[in-house]
C-alpha cells in the first residue's frame, strides 16, 4: 500500500468511524467487539486499497465489509455458544456414559474441559472478550491471538469430530 | 421513517435488524447510524481508534530496502540455478558459468572427467564473501569445484604437509592427497579456486588446466 492510499483510508476511517462503531454496537452489544468489527473492516480494506478507492461510494463499501465482519463475528459466536451450552466442565464424568458407549471414551471421560484451548475459547464467548482484550491479557499481539484462537478451534475441533 | 424522532433504542433495533440480515436501504441504515453515534458516547474518539488500528490490527507493510532486494534476487537466481541444474544434468556447464556470473566471478567450467554429471550449484555468502560451488558424481564417486571470491588478489599459500607444486598459466597450484581424495588450490583472476574428488594426478592437472588457461 502507497503512503497516498494510506491517507486516503484514513480519511475515510476518521470520517466514518463514529457511524459504523455505532452499527457495530448495535449488533453486537460490548464496545470492544464493536471497535474490534470496525478495525477488523478497515484491515480488509487496507487488504484491498485499489478496489476500496476505486469504489464510487467507499463509505457504502466499508459499510457492507462490516457488516460481513459483523455477520461473521456472530455466527462464529453462535457455533461457540452451542458448543459450551453442553459445557464439559459441569458434567459429571460418572454421569457420561461407560466405555462401552458408542461414544467415543477418550472424549467422554477425556479432560478436554482442563485444555487450554477449551480455556481461551470460553473467555472469548461467555466473556465475550475482543481479540485485543485477550491478546494484552495473554501478553502477545492480536494477530499472534488470533492464530493461537484458531489453532484452538482447530484443536477442539479435531477432539469433537465436528 | 423522521430518524430525528426515533430515540436511541427505536435506532439501535433498526440497526441490528439490517445487521443480522434484513437488509434494509443502505442510505437510510447510514443516516441511522449516524444519528446514533450522536446520541451515544465512544470511549475513543476517530483519531485514538485509528492510533489503535495503526498499532494492533493494520496489516504489517513489509519495507525492502535495496540490500534485501539485491539479496532477494541473488537468492532467486541461485534458485533458478539450483534447480536447472537438477532438472537438467546434462548441461553441466551451463548453471555453474550462470552462477559465477551472477556474482561477478570469473565464468568459467572446469573439463570435469567424463561420466560425471553435475549435481547440484550453490552460491554461500561467508561474512560478505562469496563462493560458488558445484558438486558432480559418477556412480556415487563425488568431486567438488569450489570458487572463493578474493578481492586481494593473493598467492595461495603453500599448504602445510606434503603438496605436490603444479605450474599454470595462472601461477603455482598446489595437490594435496588425503587417502583416496585428490585436492588442488590455486588462484585465478578475482578469486581463488579449490577442486576435490576421488580423481588421479592426471585428471586434476586437467581440470586445473581447464581453468587457467
Amino acid at each position: 500500500m502507497t503512503r497516498e492510499q494510506s491517507e486516503q483510508i484514513e480519511q475515510c476511517y476518521l470520517a466514518c468511524y463514529r457511524p459504523l462503531l455505532a452499527y457495530a454496537r448495535a449488533a453486537l452489544g460490548r464496545e470492544a467487539l464493536a471497535e474490534e468489527a470496525v478495525q477488523e473492516a478497515f484491515g480488509i480494506v487496507c487488504r484491498k486499497p485499489e478496489e476500496f478507492l476505486a469504489a464510487e461510494n467507499r463509505r457504502a463499501w466499508v459499510y457492507q465489509v462490516l457488516k460481513f465482519v459483523i455477520q461473521n463475528q456472530r455466527r462464529v459466536q453462535a457455533r461457540a455458544e452451542r458448543f459450551f451450552s453442553g459445557s464439559l466442565e459441569e458434567a459429571d464424568p460418572d454421569s457420561l456414559g461407560t466405555a462401552t458407549d458408542p461414544e467415543d471414551p477418550d472424549l467422554l471421560y477425556g479432560d478436554l474441559a482442563r485444555t487450554a484451548e477449551y480455556r481461551l475459547i470460553r473467555r472469548l464467548t461467555e466473556e465475550q472478550l475482543s481479540m485485543l482484550e485477550l491478546a494484552q491479557e495473554l501478553g502477545i499481539s492480536v494477530s499472534a491471538c488470533k492464530k493461537r484462537v484458531q489453532r484452538a478451534r482447530e484443536f477442539l475441533r479435531r477432539r469433537l469430530r465436528l | 421513517m423522521d430518524l430525528n424522532k426515533m430515540n436511541a433504542e427505536e435506532l439501535r433495533a433498526l440497526l441490528q435488524a439490517d445487521a443480522v440480515g434484513e437488509d434494509l436501504d443502505p442510505a437510510l441504515v447510514w443516516a441511522a447510524a449516524e444519528r446514533l453515534s450522536q446520541l451515544e458516547s465512544a470511549r475513543h474518539t476517530p483519531q485514538e481508534g485509528w492510533k489503535q488500528f495503526r498499532t494492533h490490527y493494520a496489516p504489517p507493510q513489509v519495507r525492502v530496502g535495496p540490500w534485501v532486494r539485491r539479496i532477494g534476487a541473488l537468492a532467486a537466481a541461485v534458485l533458478l540455478i539450483v534447480g536447472l541444474a537438477l532438472l537438467r544434468p546434462q548441461q553441466a556447464a551451463g548453471p555453474l558459468t550462470q552462477a559465477l556470473a551472477s556474482v561477478g566471478l570469473p565464468d568459467q567450467a572446469p573439463a570435469v572427467p567424463e561420466g560425471y554429471q553435475i549435481r547440484e550449484v550453490a552460491v554461500v555468502n561467508t561474512l560478505g564473501l562469496l563462493s560458488v560451488s558445484a558438486t558432480y558424481e559418477k556412480d556415487g564417486a563425488v568431486l567438488s569445484v569450489r570458487f572463493f571470491q578474493d578481492t586481494l588478489g593473493r598467492e595461495v599459500p603453500a599448504p602445510t604437509g606434503t603438496a605436490e607444486r603444479y605450474e599454470t598459466a595462472a601461477g603455482t597450484c598446489y595437490i594435496t592427497r588425503e587417502e583416496d581424495t585428490l585436492s588442488a588450490l590455486w588462484a585465478l583472476s578475482g578469486c581463488k579456486c579449490r577442486v576435490s574428488g576421488n580423481l588421479t594426478l592426471e585428471q586434476i592437472k586437467t581440470m586445473v588446466d581447464s581453468l587457467t588457461v
